[in-house]
């Protein structure tokens, strides 16, 4: 990494991570994450309650970290500031989404990992005695995937506000935007109560569930202890890591192209 | 200024887990378990206060409800070669004397994997068996690390401003 990246790396967790950004964000997790109790360590019991209680935390976070970034920027000239030095756009736009995504995963990462423990999913399971925890064993694999399936949602949702603030240019209304959209598809794929249909795949509480659970049945199946249903179909697994991935992969794209056409003034 | 951000920090995270754990605070329950012998788990208990309820067992009388840590014991491959008197001799917590329909109230040490037994004075498990087990009231250790962490928060702040004060006043005079 050149020390031109790194000081503006540097300089943007400063400005943007400020009191009280970061205290907020992990108080909210904490709020929302470990009330979650489980008897059991099998993916459904385990995994699934915590896409829904972050939904909302994700979707803040993304909105406010890449907004105060990106649009406020433009909006109140820190990024033609940051120009009169040299430094390129793409330097900046890089420096920018380096520091947030990495500094927001690693927050919810963080969260995952206190409850992973306090559940004690990274104790390996043995073969068991009772047929409701044929699935012990699996806890690890189970908890690498909710690592996967948390990066996969905090690219899509960092690069989608990513997009928006530089499009739309302006703070309110890039979060308007990207929350209406947000909790819009969540609504549009849950009010029919249809959770397997190929649309629920969009939504960021559903989507993230069935990459872990899909993963997971499929690892069991492979590692030949037995069979088990991966309860999504591989059509709704590709959906979800193609809404997920590619998505967030087009809008990083696409921003950059952005960025380096965009007017400033 | 670093350092009153690192107590601000600790504060919030200790206020934050306080309240979930304040929010954790309900009955866990996990509805009625029913095996072909009287072994349970492994179940994920937290140090809390545990009901278990024999809501059906077969022989009905002189029963024995054992707790073990499941790091205590290497379950074997198939329930039928489990060992009874193997699994009460490494029992945390054990009360004899039981019948069915009687209710069992126990307070869960240390957070972790555990299984329930019921065995007959022979030693040997239960039949056909049907529990009910519920958790309620505070996780301990989560409250005693959210004590800790506001502690350590109120003293880094209050010793940050202490010092910021004595460096002003040094300056003043």
């Amino acid at each position: 990494m050149t020390g031109k990246l790194r000081e503006l790396i540097a300089w943007e967790l400063q400005e943007n991570w400020a009191f009280p950004i970061l205290e907020l964000i992990l108080a909210v997790s904490i709020i929302q994450v470990l009330p979650i109790v489980s008897f059991y360590r099998g993916y459904n019991d385990v995994s699934k309650p915590f896409w829904p209680a972050m939904t909302f935390v994700f979707s803040i976070s993304a909105a406010i970290i890449f907004g105060r970034s990106f649009a406020e920027s433009i909006e109140k000239r820190k990024f033609i500031v940051l120009l009169s030095y040299p430094v390129s756009r793409v330097q900046v736009f890089v420096a920018k989404f380096l520091a947030n995504f990495t500094s927001t995963f690693l927050v919810f990462g963080s969260i995952l990992l206190i409850e992973g423990i306090s559940l004690f999913m990274f104790t390996p399971g043995t073969s068991t005695v009772v047929d409701y925890a044929k699935d012990m064993g699996l806890a690890p694999t189970i908890w690498g995937l909710m690592f996967l399936s948390l990066f996969l949602i905090v690219f899509f949702t960092s690069s989608l506000m990513t997009i928006l603030a530089l499009a739309i240019k302006r703070l309110g209304l890039s979060i308007l935007v990207f929350l209406t959209y947000i909790f819009g598809v969540q609504y549009w794929v849950t009010s029919g109560g249809n959770y397997k249909a190929l649309q629920a795949a969009l939504s960021l509480n559903i989507g993230p569930h069935a990459v872990v659970r899909y993963l997971t049945g499929w690892y069991y199946n492979i590692l030949g202890i037995g069979r088990t249903s991966t309860e999504y179909t591989t059509q709704f697994f590709t959906a979800t890591l193609g809404y997920l991935f590619v998505c967030g992969i087009v809008c990083l794209i696409v921003s950059l192209i952005i960025i380096r056409r965009i007017d400033l003034d | 200024m670093k350092t009153l951000r690192v107590g601000a920090i600790f504060l919030i995270i200790g206020i934050s887990l306080s309240l979930a754990t304040i929010m954790r605070n309900r009955t866990l329950s996990t509805g009625v378990q029913s095996h072909p012998i009287g072994l349970f788990g492994p179940l994920l208990l937290e140090p809390r206060e545990t009901i278990v309820v024999l809501r059906d067992v077969s022989p009905e009388w002189n029963l024995t409800l054992s707790l073990v840590n499941a790091q205590d014991w290497t379950p074997p491959e198939s329930f039928e070669e489990a060992d009874a008197k193997a699994l009460e001799s490494v029992s945390t917590f054990k009360l004899t004397g039981l019948k069915k329909f009687d209710t069992v109230i126990f307070m869960v040490d240390i957070r972790g994997l555990y299984y329930i037994l019921t065995t007959i004075s022979t030693g040997e498990f239960t039949g056909k068996t049907e529990l009910v087990v519920e958790q309620r009231g505070i996780a301990n250790d989560m409250w005693w690390a959210s004590l800790v962490l506001l502690a350590s928060g109120i003293v880094v702040v209050i010793g940050d401003r202490a010092k910021t004060l004595r460096k002003h006043n040094i300056t003043k005079h």
